[in-house]
């Protein structure tokens, strides 16, 4: 029967789940409103399992829930065993080491009863090195950082640990970002060491985005999203292109 | 399903910007413009128009974004956002040629019109008729056309002052 070829069932911390086959384990747990914690997860991009907080136990062995595709029936996960709890602490305790202030992670030593390790204090700067600002680059069209190199020497940068000379200035990796590692300003822009240029919009002059994430969406040289509707407005009430009056700036 | 549609009728709108504010307070609990998915655009030379999104046929937001923050419900023809899944490059803004995509960096998300699942706000508070929530058999591009042929009508029939 259909049923029987596109679900797979299993259970969760003992509770039954039913779902299209091919499901992350991260999302079964979901949809039985079970929480895993995750840093490295985004909805909208392609898991990694780089972070390895969201570990759980199948099976005697430990395998990242984000990436892990029900395939078999009878799965029996658990998220709260004591081997995911002890591995879980050793992987706060890793990522506390890079990144000692952040809010999240210090809820989370305090959560599972850990701290930062000493030893490794001098990689503390703040990336966890998961990878997701890469993916968001990469999602939105441009391949401007990487995480580069080995162990504790790996981090993200452009080619050559030079400012990104892809870098269309757009702020998507710094978006997605867990730390808030990456330094930006908006206006005016600015990310990675680089500085941006900011085209006026032809009619009222207010900033539209950089020349190269314009392009980048293929268009060169637009009116802002608000005198875009000016001037269609106008157009089809056939009035002439005007200056006007909007109350409140959008 | 019988696909609905925002219907704008100029003539009927009287400022009142009660779509805006009914709009904005579903996600943000208040009013300000940049909140609201619906938007007026007042002419210099007399009148105004409520403007969103055309949930056109082959749009070119929903062509760019690679995340899937933006998907179309195939029941009803509604292109909604996922801010969840939205990484915020704001390639979708820069695409949209009416201007009906806008990007908030206080949400972090982008703000569009989903016709809220079907019980769209702005047209509930709209208290002259110029925004109605009904049946469309016609496709969009048809509709498109209709609606461009209506404002035409009131343009010349009742002209800005
Ligand atoms: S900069 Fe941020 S998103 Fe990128 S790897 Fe570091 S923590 Fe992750
Ligand atoms: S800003 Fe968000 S919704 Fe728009 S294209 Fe980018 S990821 Fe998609
Ligand atoms: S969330 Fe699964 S490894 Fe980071």
């Amino acid at each position: 029967m259909s049923q029987a070829i596109t679900k797979v069932t299993g259970t969760i911390d003992g509770r039954g789940f039913s779902v299209p086959i091919g499901t992350t384990l991260l999302e079964a747990a979901k949809s039985l409103g079970l929480t895993i914690p995750t840093l490295c997860h985004h909805p909208g991009l392609p898991a990694d399992g780089n972070c390895r907080l969201c570990l759980v136990e199948t099976g005697g062995k430990l395998v990242a829930s984000c990436l892990f595709p029900l395939r078999t029936d009878g799965e029996a996960i658990l998220t709260q065993s004591p081997m995911v709890l002890e591995a879980r602490a050793f992987t706060v305790r890793l990522l506390l080491s890079r990144a000692p202030e952040d809010p999240r992670l210090l809820e989370l030593a305090r959560e599972y009863g850990t701290g930062p390790d000493p030893r490794l204090a001098d990689g503390a700067d703040g990336c966890l090195r998961c990878g997701l600002c890469v993916r968001a680059c990469r999602a939105s069209g441009t391949e401007a950082i990487a995480l580069v190199g080995r162990g504790r020497e790996r981090k993200v940068t452009g080619p050559f640990f030079e400012p990104p000379i892809d870098c269309v200035g757009c702020l998507a990796c710094a978006r997605v970002c867990p730390t808030g590692f990456i330094d930006f300003s908006e206006l005016p822009r600015s990310i990675w060491g680089r500085d941006f240029d900011l085209r006026p919009c032809p009619q009222c002059g207010r900033p539209v985005g950089t020349p190269e994430e314009l392009r980048r969406a293929g268009v060169e040289n637009p009116l802002c999203p608000s005198c875009r509707r000016l001037s269609y407005s106008r157009s089809l009430m056939g009035l002439p292109e005007a200056s006007f009056s909007n109350p409140g700036e959008r | 399903m019988t696909h609905k549609t925002i219907q704008v009728t100029p003539s009927r709108c009287i400022g009142c910007l009660n779509c805006e504010l009914a709009c904005a307070s579903r996600d943000w609990g208040q009013y300000f413009p940049a909140g609201s998915k619906i938007n007026l655009v007042f002419f210099k030379d007399g009148g105004q128009v409520p403007v969103t999104c055309f949930q056109c046929d082959e749009a070119p937001c929903l062509k760019v974004c690679q995340t899937g923050a933006l998907a179309r419900n195939e029941l009803t023809g509604v292109i909604a956002s996922d801010p969840d899944r939205c990484v915020g490059c704001r390639t979708c803004v820069s695409v949209c040629p009416f201007g009906n995509i806008n990007y908030s960096k206080a949400g972090r998300r982008v703000e569009k019109c989903d016709q809220c699942q079907g019980q769209p706000r702005c047209a509930a508070a709209c208290p002259s008729g110029a925004l109605t929530f009904v049946d469309d058999a016609k496709l969009v591009q048809a509709r498109r056309r209709a609606y461009a042929e209506s404002l035409k009508s009131v343009a010349s029939t009742e002209g800005p002052k």
